[in-house]
This record gives C-alpha cells, structure tokens and sequence, in this order.
C-alpha cells in the first residue's frame, strides 16, 4: 500500500516559572519596558507547544521518536523549573524568558538533532491571546 | 544555525453588526443571495482577529514588539472603528464593500499593516466569525508556492 506524507501537528504541556528582565537594560528601563511581568518573584505559565512535522501515515516509530525528542529537549528540562534558570544554566546570552527567545531556543535545541529535518514549525502559545512561532528550515521542504 | 526573525500571534475579539447587501442589485437577487444576512436590520457577530506578525527580535528586550504597542496599533486600527459598531453605516469603507467575513480580514490587514513599524512585517491576519467559519488574509499576491503559512 503506497503510503502518503502527511503535516501531523502535536500538542505538548509545560509548566514553567519566569520573568522577564534584560541583563542590558537598567532597573528602570526593566520596569517601563516589562512592566508587571518583572514582578520580583516572577510569575508563571502553562506553555502549549505545536509541533507540526512530516510524516508517512502509520509511521508510528516515528511518532514515538518525536514525542521523546520533545521529552527529553523540553519537558524534562523545562517543565516545573524557571525558564530563567534553565537558560542560565545552557549560556543563553542575556537570557530574557520572552515568547519570542523561548520559541527560539527550543528551536534550537531540536535543530541539533537530525530528527528535526522533518520539522515543519514550533508554536509556543503563552495564553489565549499570546502564541510565539518559528517554521524550520527543512529538507522536506 | 541562527534564527533573526520570529512570528508573534495576538488575539483580540470585537462585536459588530452587519447586514449584506449590493445596492447595485435588485431586492430579489439580495435576498435570493444572502438570504437572512440581507434582513434590513442587520445581525450580529463576535468575532475574533488572530494578527500575525513577524520581525527581528531586539536583543535588548528580547522582543518583536512590546505588546503594550501592539495593542494600542490594533486598538487604533480596529477595535476603535469596528467594535460595537454597525458597519455598513458607521465605517466608510462598508458603504461601499460588502462586510462579510473575507471584507472585515482585509480591511483588518490594511489598516494594521499602515500602522505597525518599517522594521515588521504583518504575516496574515486570521479572521473568525463564529468557530464554524474564518478566513485568513496573507496580503494582495501573497507567494503562497514559496512562502510559509
């Protein structure tokens, strides 16, 4: 039976801690441009991840290698710790914890993986108003 | 490998009232098209605007744009003269141009797109009218062979 490549969009649960400040930035500066979301104590989100990739229908290995990769790159290091923190900890130069660099880095971080050639795009949705997106630079292009 | 640019979705949601209707068309055809969209007072929508955008992120704030100014720019381009409005008789551009859902997006777009900074783009604006029906409007001769959506 002749199988058919498909776009499969998966859907994934992190809880983390964060707060935006900017390293280059003074106090000041912090608090005009971030506002409530420098709180001194930081606050938090549940951050949905959309991966979309392709693959062959009834691929299951793949599935499951995808759903690992994405355990072991973000749910193991990210959910229920600071986002602030884990960017620390992997050199994340000026590590602001917004949408915008966390998509980035978990961009990143599954592009180190040859897996990742059969990503199509990442979405991290922050709340309901609020979602952050990068598509990948793929073969299956 | 780097990554300069990144996408940013925001919602917003607004309630209007429209009614569709072609003056240059005969009563009859009205009605024989829209059906109960053509009643004479109109009816009513929730709607929901999704506004892509995309551009460098600042390496001093880590953002595209602070949402603070995202939301004034879509509060000036389309809460101000949509909500609570009835839009074939309180916005100019529906005098003349049927407000249905693929109208409203395109309108959205235009008028997003003149206010937003030189340095970002407007990717696309995704429009619903209920969560059975949306539209999504990528600009005029968008690339859609060799561009993302």
């Amino acid at each position: 039976m002749a199988k058919t490549m498909i776009l499969k969009t998966k859907k994934y649960s992190l809880h983390c801690h964060h707060r935006l400040i900017s390293k280059q930035l003074s106090h000041q500066e912090n608090l005009k441009v971030f506002s409530k979301c420098m709180g001194q104590y930081g606050h938090g989100h549940e951050y949905l991840v959309r991966l979309s990739f392709f693959i062959q229908s009834n691929d299951f290995e793949l599935e499951k290698k995808v759903d690992q990769h994405i355990d072991d790159c973000l749910i193991t290091p990210f959910s229920y710790q600071s986002i602030n923190q884990v960017f620390d900890s992997i050199g994340v130069d000026n590590s602001i914890t917004t949408g915008e660099q966390i998509v980035k880095i978990f961009a990143l971080l599954l592009q180190k993986d040859p897996l990742s050639e059969c990503y199509y795009k990442i979405e991290v949705v922050e709340t309901r108003k609020n979602s952050f997106f990068h598509f990948f630079e793929n073969k299956a292009d | 490998m780097l990554i300069d640019k990144v996408y940013l979705s925001r919602k917003i949601y607004f309630a209007s009232g429209h009614r569709y209707h072609i003056d240059d068309w005969t009563d009859e055809k009205n009605k024989e098209v829209f059906g109960p969209c053509n009643n004479p007072h109109g009816h009513g929508h929730n709607y929901e605007l999704e506004v892509t955008i995309v551009g460098p992120v600042d390496q001093k704030t880590g953002m595209v744009i602070n949402l603070t100014d995202l939301d004034k720019i879509l509060k000036d381009s389309v809460m101000s003269p949509l909500d609570h409005r009835f839009l074939n008789y309180e916005v100019d551009y529906f005098k003349k141009t049927v407000p249905t859902t693929e109208n409203i997006a395109i309108f959205c777009f235009n008028e997003i797109k003149k206010l937003l900074p030189i340095e970002i783009d407007l990717h696309k604006v995704k429009l619903y009218e209920n969560s059975d029906l949306f539209v999504e409007y990528y600009g005029e001769n968008y690339d859609f062979k060799n561009k993302k959506i």
